[in-house]
């Protein structure tokens, strides 16, 4: 079955992430990109929805749609002055970057057409945005994962992670600190 | 139908458009909103193959699937992502207060 | 113990004593005495009592109006506005390193007994193997001492001299800020001489030959901030003569490197006993040819340490160091290395080299002799007359060996000289320390006379002394000498005779000369020999007891040492019991009394001009062939200023040439290398923009080729 309501819903998600990423980097006002990178942040959590993982999908919400995109509206403001100024959002190597980025994007996308792991091993040919769900996406399997101190879990990197956080915390306050 | 490959050409794409932001957009907050589309790229990979391995073991009859690597994965990404976010806005504010100026064809104090 | 019942195995200990010495000294007690030491006055106008270690070497040019200031009553004769005293930590270190010594000596004495008799022991002598330095797979280097009869001969002459010059130097250095450190020095030379003597390979040998030339260095400079001296002088500054010391001893120390090079490349060894005894020139590579430049390269480093023609200049120098280092280090240990260097490879000059290698050493020693005595006659410098003495009396001690069957007659010369020539110095240090006090050239010959008067214990040590080095029977020097012209009397070395022949007449009339002119003078008692008119300042007093007690030990072996030769009992002990031939006593050959009657003629001649004076020195030198002659001499053959015009034509013009090669063509390849790295990076520097997205761009251009080159290699594009 090509076209039932999943993959319906698939494409119009992914034409939505795509165009609304577009939007985020061809639009000349800044503010409005970064409205479309919300935009963006929103499909996305879609996304995860549509693969049975909830928890990442409010996780996506919660930080990114919320916290980044706010950080993101302050700094615009704060660097006001330069945002506004007149002339072309982009510089002289733009020309590059998009041959650079047409290749490498039709690569990934032979690799990945042609790939036999993706095709056989990991099921390529299930239909994933209909697959039934199972408690893969479930709060409580990720908190088993993520803090169990008795099954297999990820409790180490978990605090490692933790304290990347604290630093990265420390480091914002002290690098934005005024003098 | 939507297999694995749907999600990743959808990946492949937003990738490819976040990378063409970030190389050639000359405000340095753009240049930071298209590597978020970038780690949202890849955080939909991760999450793509984990469900597709849900259920699936290794050769060696262990249940692989069942650790989710692929959304632990997004989990420390998005982790990371916010992280990294918070200190490059602290830095493109700190260069604004010092040279006026958020385009980073200006900034070129990596030559020394 | 086994230590006392068996010290041959325990000989480490010798060494060790003075080694100990120094680490305790250097880091313990000259610690306390530099930290409780009065501070320096440095407000001085005078530039010679501005600087705490002041010396008795400058005495001579010191400007009258200091006299004053010095308190008579100090012994020490140095400026004594800091403290006549030697401090109390200072004083320590100097009876600690004393202390050592003493029970180095006793030691030293302990293995001699034990030899004593025990003829396997003797011409064996005993490997000790201490660690090892470092393997190469076959190769082994190691560190070991060798102990047999001619090493337990240098051990007891090394400890005893030193012992008794440690005594000295507490009477002689008194009072001097340097004190600790001087001990400390003396320590360091003396542990590295018994290292050299006691080294069984030229290893260990060349590590104690080099760590002397450093004590050597640092000690004849050990007042490096003394004044220069006006020109014209003839006493020696010292900053200039530690390095002439340590520069020419260099220059022989290189053909002594390449030499055991040349032997180890075709031996295979640094061990003393394979080399002299299991060398074969046949079977390893090692032609005659070869050998013998070998040894003569050898001996080229006992020419520099033994301050040999033509590498002699810095002897005379080296006593701008204080009296107890010329003596102990400039007179009868250091200078004797390459003597015992020559005789410890002995076998090697004499089986497996031609006879061109002892040739040289015989002529080359012969040669120096008469020429540092002709130079002696006409020196004005007390320590310089001995320091010519000494470098004649070294001549004497090669031709000795060259022209003996086996190294005992230079060994024996070594021997007897040690002692007679130890006492010459410190008495003349008795002297100078006796004067300086008065401030007038207190080194200076023509200041003295008579001084047998205020100095008896000098006078008469030295006296004694003296008739040894002229070879005055029965005094030690006239059995080792008699012994060196016997030998080559009776062997046909006739040249190499004669010439040590006349030899001894001059030593005899230079020493005398200098008795004279110090102690006695006309009007003297006994014709002129003790006491006489005194033609310096002041009044002269004898040195306290710590100076004249040592010069009364050394006479006794200058007196006796020489009746060791009787029956070969010398050559014997060295040799193990080997010697054949019968012994002849000196007092039945009429060639003795040959020798014995020209040193008498020499003493006689010195009697008459300077004791006398019934014969004026004008006489000689005031007619048109004794004058230029004179000059000559006086100028010591002007072979340091020949030195100086090599060195300012043709080693300064070489040394032009090569720096003009190397500043146009080394220098031209290296600033070509890095100009055209320099052009280089300014056409690639434009690369590093320093913007970002440049690097960004370049990144993923990078991943996007190595996905082409994945691509290429999987096949995609096939």
């Amino acid at each position: 079955m090509p076209f039932d309501l999943a993959s319906i819903v698939f494409y119009f998600i992914a034409i939505v992430l795509v165009g609304a990423s577009l939007a985020v980097v061809l639009m000349r006002n800044i503010v409005h990109a970064a409205l479309a990178l919300a935009l963006v942040f929103g499909a996305a959590a879609g996304v995860y929805v549509l693969l049975n993982a909830e928890f990442i999908a409010i996780v996506q919400i919660l930080i990114y749609a919320g916290a980044v995109t706010v950080l993101v509206l302050f700094s615009i403001m704060l660097t006001q002055g330069a945002a506004t100024r007149a002339g072309s959002p982009f510089s002289g190597q733009w020309w590059l970057a998009g041959l650079i980025c047409v290749i490498l994007c039709a690569g990934v996308i032979y690799a990945a057409a042609s790939s036999q792991m993706a095709l056989t091993t990991a099921g390529g040919s299930v239909n994933l945005a209909s697959a039934p769900a199972q408690d893969g996406g479930s709060p409580v399997k990720i908190g088993q994962l993520l803090y169990s101190p008795f099954n297999y879990s990820y409790v180490l990197p978990f605090e490692i992670a933790s304290v990347l956080l604290l630093v990265a915390i420390v480091g914002a306050i002290v690098i934005a600190r005024e003098e | 139908m939507v297999n694995l490959n749907s999600f990743l050409i959808l990946s492949a794409v937003m990738f490819a458009i976040g990378l063409f932001g970030a190389l050639s957009k000359r405000n340095a907050v753009a240049i930071l909103m298209s590597i978020e589309i970038m780690l949202n790229a890849v955080n939909i990979t991760m999450v793509a193959f984990a469900s597709a391995f849900i259920g699936k073991s290794d050769a060696a009859g262990v249940a692989v699937g069942s650790r989710l690597t692929g959304q632990i994965f997004a989990i420390f990404i998005i982790t990371v992502a916010a992280a990294e976010a918070a200190v490059a806005l602290a830095i493109i504010i700190g260069i604004y207060r010092r040279i006026s100026t958020v385009d980073v064809g200006h900034i070129n104090l990596m030559k020394w | 113990m086994d230590i006392f019942s068996n010290p041959v195995q325990y000989a480490w200990i010798v060494a060790a004593l003075p080694l100990a010495a120094l680490v305790i000294n250097f880091f313990g007690f000259r610690m306390l005495d530099v930290l409780t030491r009065p501070k320096e006055v440095v407000a001085q106008a005078d530039p010679h009592a501005a600087h705490g270690e002041a010396t008795d070497a400058h005495g001579g040019e010191q400007n009258p109006a200091t006299i004053d200031a010095h308190d008579e009553q100090a012994h020490g004769g140095h400026d004594d506005e800091h403290g006549a005293a030697t401090g109390f930590w200072a004083s320590v270190v100097g009876w600690i390193a004393f202390g050592a010594m003493l029970l180095a000596f006793i030691y030293a004495c302990l293995i001699g007994a034990q030899f004593l008799g025990n003829t396997e022991l003797q011409s064996k002598g005993v490997t000790l193997h201490i660690y090892d330095w470092f393997n190469f797979g076959k190769l082994a280097y190691t560190i070991d001492f060798h102990v047999d009869a001619l090493t337990v001969v240098m051990l007891v002459v090394v400890t005893a001299v030193s012992m008794l010059v440690h005594l000295y130097s507490m009477g002689y250095m008194a009072g001097d800020r340097g004190y600790s450190r001087f001990f400390i020095e003396l320590s360091l030379f003396t542990f590295s001489m018994l290292l050299l003597v006691l080294g069984a390979n030229f290893l260990v040998l060349f590590i104690g030959w080099e760590l002397v030339g450093l004590s050597s260095y640092l000690l004849i400079g050990f007042f490096f901030n003394q004044a220069k001296p006006p020109e014209g002088s003839e006493v020696p500054w010292p900053p200039p003569a530690q390095l002439k010391a340590f520069v020419t001893t260099r220059l022989g120390d290189f053909g002594f490197l390449i030499g055991i090079l040349l032997l180890w490349v075709t031996t295979g060894t640094f061990n003393f006993t394979d080399l002299n005894f299991n060398t074969k020139t046949s079977a390893t590579g090692l032609t005659v040819v070869l050998a013998t430049t070998a040894m003569i390269l050898v001996f080229c480093g006992a020419v520099g340490k033994s301050a040999q023609f033509p590498l002699h200049v810095w002897l005379p120098d080296a006593m701008a160091g204080p009296t107890p280092v010329s003596a102990l280090i400039h007179a009868a240990t250091m200078v004797a290395a390459g003597v015992y260097l020559v005789a410890r490879l002995f076998p090697l000059y004499a089986t497996v080299a031609g006879p061109e290698s002892l040739q040289v050493v015989g002529y080359v020693g012969a040669f120096t002799a008469i020429f540092a005595a002709t130079i002696a006659l006409t020196q004005t410098d007390i320590k310089g007359v001995l320091a010519y003495s000494t470098i004649s009396q070294l001549g004497y001690m090669f031709a000795g060996l060259a022209v003996a069957e086996n190294n005992t007659v230079g060994i024996f010369h070594l021997f007897t000289h040690a002692f007679f020539k130890a006492l010459l110095f410190l008495g003349a240090g008795s002297v100078i320390h006796a004067l300086h006090d008065n401030g007038i050239g207190a080194q200076n010959l023509r200041n003295m006379g008579g001084l047998a008067r205020w100095l008896p214990i000098t006078a008469f040590t030295m006296l004694m002394a003296n008739l040894a080095i002229s070879g005055i029977p029965p005094f030690s020097g006239f059995f080792s000498k008699d012994l060196i012209l016997a030998t080559a009397y009776e062997r046909g070395y006739m040249p190499i005779y004669y010439i040590l022949l006349f030899t001894a007449f001059l030593t005899a009339f230079y020493m005398f000369r200098l008795f004279f002119l110090a102690f006695g003078g006309r009007g003297g008692a006994i014709g002129g020999l003790w006491g006489g008119e005194y033609r310096g300042i002041g009044q002269p007093h004898e040195s306290p007891w710590v100076m004249t007690l040592p010069l009364i030990l050394l006479a006794i072996p200058t007196v006796v040492a020489g009746f060791l030769s009787v029956n070969n009992d010398f050559a014997n002990f060295l040799t193990g019991g080997e010697i054949t031939t019968p012994y002849v006593s000196p007092f039945t050959e009429t060639l003795t009394w040959v020798s014995v009657g020209v040193a008498a003629v020499g003493i006689l001649l010195a009697w008459a001009m300077y004791g006398l004076e019934i014969l004026p020195a004008k006489a000689f030198t005031g007619n048109p062939i004794g004058a230029p002659i004179y000059r000559l001499l006086k100028n010591r053959y002007y072979i340091d200023e020949l030195y100086g015009l090599i060195i300012k034509y043709v080693v300064l013009g070489l040394s032009q040439g090569f720096y003009l090669f190397d500043k146009y063509i080394i220098d031209g390849i290296v600033n070509g290398i890095g100009r055209f790295v320099r052009g280089l990076g300014f056409v690639t520097r434009r690369s590093e923009s320093g913007f970002v997205q440049n690097y960004g761009a370049v990144l993923f251009g990078g991943a996007l080729l190595l996905m082409i080159a994945v691509f290429f290699a999987v096949g995609v594009f096939r």
